[in-house]
């Protein structure tokens, strides 16, 4: 691999020197294909898509491979996966905690997708409870939420166990007439959310956005005092002085993580996903198109890019010259 | 029925001390059940769990990974390159070729009938749009079964020709087959790297085992007269072997390749939660993350994975059975191998010629496809929205009734908000003192068993799951496994619920249990009775079979979209998802029991003027009860192992542990979780069919 990227990058330098400023950041080895994690949810397929046609239109060669959310730290620690670009703060899988201590992973910087956690409803929750989306009546008509497991208590449905809870922390910290259950997985959540719609009945769950069932149902987020660092740090702020965190979710970073030895094999495309960044607003037209018209994904990929080339031939220009 | 359980229980007697000391430790369980805050001394456990076993473990993998890794990956860099070449083979061999070529098999195996199943479920890969994952999927079996083949066939001989062999061979099957394969999905990627070979692997182990319990038994099998013949005519050990034990073996052995294929398939499916190539087990998986409104798209590829199953499953079965007609007359005229293979080439040729157009008839169907998964889409949405009210009152009947009760007990399930009334001190007396003079009255009549089933249903009910006393739960247990499985198993059974409780998984135990119990009386009470309508008639048969093939190999995952738009995130969803999976061996196996209830008898009830009723249940029934048990035995190991999946939609004990265990590449907590949940299974497994076994052998294939 060393000899390969030396025989290319001193190629693509001889190739570049006549066009390029001096300190140009070399392509590094084009031959090797750079493989992008594919995890389970379609903003994630299309934050990668997006970037890998980025990648291609520079000069690389990519390819997508399917991996776990989870797993895909061991494969990344490892170079069989060099990047993946959509990672939570709120839920990073305790894989990539250690890869990272150890060296093995990189945090390339955000993604700057404007991600917000939250307690959400859908609609038709204000004719059942009318003084949402207020958390006092929320908790004033917990009771109307409540099922057979949470008597007297409401329920709220939060994300799946090994996702974390925060869901259930921001609720008990501010003492509501609730009882969290775990999801289960994402499938749940949104079955819920859909079967909820269908059946008016009751629903409030942790969710988070952005995310394609957002912009295909009509929901709102509970209204919860402002999740400030002053909430999270002081117990005598907010509604219960014992405690921290009695208030909405602190806001979640999305960042993108690669392989250590990525830079040193493809510096320009380093570079590249290092400054790489989606917006939410297109992320989930993209989504809805997707997956609430059935469009193909790489048609819409396409498309994005094509509305936003001059963008995009900046940021590869930028790093090539850099 | 009551002949076979007293010449059971007149085989038990206990002399007076022992009997003494039982009736002491009964009532002291119920005591501790009845009072627990006047006697918390026997109630509280003086076992506290740590995750030091766990710890340990993770230390251990740490140090094999780092000696072991460069080994392991050579050996996982060969497997890729041979899932990647077939892959290769498969994607560029023409869909056309493929569909004739495995109808053709199909007819020269079985016939016309054959045929048309395999060729139509060929075609739908083909037309349906998932034919390039299917073949992916395909290219990952094709790796797993010959290295499951080799190993389980390995294992078979071994066993076969050492006793000390199988001694340690047997548990290892066990354990083989019960730890959930998420339990070391991770350890595998960690130490084989990132792929399809993990998923390659877990199919394996996890396929192996049928393979060599088959070898064993067809080994086993082979007449001693025969070997002495054999040895009598000089023939060398390895001659012998090869001669007369193997062949006498093989339908045994056959029946053991079917099983493995089909192992081999279900678990490549499971495995595609790690990711790492694009199977169709992966598109199922995703398509489930997206909701009911994506049903379709989940269902349309779960279908597909069933037809793969059924296509595999006959032809192998057709194969095997083929095999044995070979001694004998064959109607059908053979056709020289050479115009065999220039059949073939030719319909090569032509579908390599006709590949354009095929695959523009494949793109072009794949859209009707689309449409109809559209419409399954919105007929799931217009039911849940027709009949949410229905489907509501009867989750809430099962939480209140069923599944609160088994949980946390009557005690704490019976209040004025979910029961309408409250459970008062005298009620409770009265309800206990009920079951108390029932088991008393059925000791004294001298049905134990039905006594410490009515026993321990009604204290279980009284106090839940959750609230058992550790020591009646462990009292209880190793009696059971004593009386059915020997005194050794009973000390085996102890030790296994110690580690339990030792690596802090007895409360994730318990809830397991819990949740499987509720789900096998449901299986139960709705199985048999669909098992001896079965029996009964034909057509009831025709039509249930179908339904049984596609729940036991449809992927798991499909289960868990409707469970959670009919129900929601709940115990009882998970309780819908469970049964669906676990109840098929039960019916199946009640119809069989009932169908080989022999001839004479049927008649000689009938002569003796029974009613059909009468002659259902004092000779069908009670004649097919080992086999029903064996059924029963075959839904608890189904039970505990869709657990895992349940998790998904609600459920939580031991099976969320494994998960986490998964996620966070934590092996130790994934493997103490997953071990203490195959634990369960054996002990389950061995008490089961010990009891069967108690009430008379009859053989049972599948």
């Amino acid at each position: 691999m060393k000899t390969a990227k030396g025989l290319l990058g001193a190629a693509v330098i001889a190739a570049s020197i006549a066009s390029l400023p001096a300190n140009a950041l070399e392509m590094g080895a084009t031959d090797k294909a750079i493989k992008l994690a594919i995890n389970e949810w379609t903003g994630q397929h299309l934050s990668t898509r997006v970037a890998g046609a980025i990648l291609e239109r520079a000069g690389y060669a990519v390819e997508y491979v399917t991996a776990g959310y989870g797993p895909q730290f061991i494969a990344l620690g490892e170079g069989d996966l060099h990047a993946t670009l959509e990672i939570w703060t709120s839920n990073a899988p305790g894989q990539f905690n250690e890869a990272e201590a150890a060296g093995k992973v990189v945090d390339i910087g955000g993604l700057g997708l404007d991600a917000r956690e939250g307690v959400l409803y859908p609609i038709h929750m204000k004719e059942i409870c009318p003084g949402l989306p207020d958390w006092g009546a929320l908790n004033a008509c917990a009771d109307k939420f409540a099922s057979v497991e949470t008597l007297p208590n409401g329920r709220l449905l939060d994300y799946p166990a090994d996702w974390g809870s925060p869901g259930k922390d921001r609720f008990e910290a501010m003492g509501m007439n609730f009882t969290a259950v775990p999801a289960g997985s994402e499938g749940a959540l949104i079955t819920e959310l859909e079967a909820s719609i269908a059946k008016k009945s009751p629903l409030v769950m942790t969710f988070w956005q952005p995310h394609w069932a957002l912009a295909e149902y009509e929901t709102e987020w509970v209204a919860l005092p402002a999740g400030t660092e002053e909430c999270y740090n002081d117990p005598s702020w907010g509604v219960n002085k014992s405690a921290t965190g009695d208030c909405d979710f602190s806001p979640t970073r999305i960042f993108k993580v690669t392989w250590a030895g990525f830079n040193d094999t493809w510096p320009a495309a380093g570079d590249i996903l290092a400054n790489y960044t989606l917006e939410a607003g297109a992320q989930q037209q993209m989504m809805a198109a997707v997956d609430g018209r059935g469009e193909d994904i790489n048609a819409v990929v396409a498309a994005h890019i094509d509305a936003n080339a001059a963008a995009v031939d900046a940021l590869i220009s930028a790093a090539k010259s850099r | 029925m009551s002949g076979a359980t007293t010449s059971l229980d007149t085989s038990l007697s206990l002399d007076t001390a022992r009997r003494a000391a039982l009736a002491l430790l009964v009532l002291l369980g119920i005591a501790a059940i009845i009072m627990p805050e006047r006697l918390p001394a026997l109630v509280a456990s003086p076992l506290a769990g740590s995750d030091a076993i766990a710890a340990a473990i993770n230390g251990g993998i740490d140090w094999f990974v780092a000696v072991f890794k460069p080994a392991l990956r050579a050996v996982a860099a060969g497997l890729d390159q041979a899932v990647r070449g077939l892959q290769k083979i498969l994607h560029a061999t023409p869909w056309l070729f493929i569909v004739i070529a495995v109808t053709w098999l199909a007819w020269r195996l079985k016939g016309i009938g054959l045929a048309a199943l395999c060729g139509t479920a060929v075609l739908y890969m083909a037309l349906s749009g998932y034919w390039l994952k299917s073949m992916n999927t395909l290219s990952m079996v094709g790796v797993a079964v010959p290295l499951a083949l080799a190993v389980g066939f390995g294992l078979g001989v071994l066993g076969a020709k050492s006793r000390r062999a199988n001694a340690v061979i047997q548990p290892t099957l066990d354990l083989m087959q019960t730890i959930p394969t998420f339990a070391y999905l991770a350890p595998l990627v960690v130490l084989f790297g990132f792929g399809p070979v993990p998923g390659v692997l877990a199919s394996m182990i996890y396929a192996a085992p049928p393979m060599t319990r088959n070898v064993l038994l067809g080994l086993q099998s082979v007449p001693q007269e025969l070997r002495e013949v054999s040895s009598m005519s000089g023939t060398t050990p390895w001659q012998r072997f090869c001669h007369i034990e193997l062949p006498c073996a093989k339908q045994q052995i056959l029946v053991g390749i079917n099983q493995l294929v089909l192992a081999s398939l279900s678990m490549v499916i499971i495995a595609a939660v790690i990711g790492g190539f694009d199977d169709i087990g992966r598109e199922v998986l995703v398509a489930t993350n997206k909701g009911s409104a994506r049903f379709g798209q989940a269902l349309a590829a779960g279908i597909v994975i069933v037809l793969l199953a059924v296509v595999i499953d006959r032809l192998t079965r057709a194969a095997a059975t083929r095999r044995e007609a070979v001694g004998r007359k064959t109607g059908r005229r053979a056709i020289p191998v050479l115009w065999q293979l220039a059949g073939l080439a030719i319909v090569l040729a032509a579908s390599i010629a006709l590949k354009t157009y095929a695959d523009i008839i494949a793109v072009a169907s794949a859209i009707f496809f689309r449409l109809g998964e559209v419409a399954v889409n919105g007929w799931l949405q217009d039911f849940i929205a027709t009949h949410g009210i229905t489907l509501d009152a009867i989750k809430k009947t099962a939480l209140m009734y069923l599944l609160l009760p088994l949980r946390i007990g009557l005690t704490k399930a019976v209040l004025p908000i979910t029961w309408g009334f409250t459970f008062t001190p005298a009620m409770q007396t009265v309800y206990l003192l009920t079951v108390l003079a029932g088991t008393a009255w059925l000791a004294w009549r001298g049905r134990t068993t039905a006594a410490s089933l009515l026993l321990s249903v009604g204290l279980i009910s009284y106090c839940g799951f959750s609230y058992m006393p550790w020591w009646v739960m462990f009292a209880g247990v190793c009696w059971l496994a004593w009386r059915h499985a020997g005194w050794r198993f009973a000390l085996v059974a102890c030790a296994m619920m110690l580690a339990i409780t030792l690596t802090g998984h007895w409360q994730g135990a318990l809830y397991s249990v819990y949740l499987c119990s509720a789900a096998i009386l449901v299986c139960l009470l709705i199985g048999c009775p669909l098992g001896i309508l079965a029996a009964k008639s034909d057509i009831v048969s025709g039509i249930l079979r179908p339904m049984n093939d596609t729940l036991q190999s449809i992927p798991l995952y499909i289960f868990l979209i409707p469970a959670v738009a009919l129900f929601q995130v709940n115990e009882f969803s998970a309780l819908v998802a469970i049964v669906l999976y676990a109840i098929v061996p039960l019916i199946r196996y009640t119809e069989h029991g009932l169908r080989h209830v022999p001839p004479t008898l049927v008649e000689a009830a009938r002569a003796n003027g029974c009613s059909p009723l009468q002659r259902l249940l004092m000779i069908e029934l009670p004649v097919a009860r080992p086999a029903i048990l064996l059924g029963l035995n075959q839904t608890v190991l189904f039970a505990l192992a869709m657990l895992i999946i349940a998790v998904l939609v609600g459920a939580r004990g031991l099976a969320e542990q494994v998960n986490i265990g998964l996620r966070d590449a934590d092996t130790g907590l994934g493997m103490t979780a997953g071990l203490s949940m195959a634990f369960i299974a054996i002990i389950a497994d061995r008490v089961l069919r010990g009891y069967a076994n108690s009430l008379g052998t009859t053989e049972i294939k599948d």
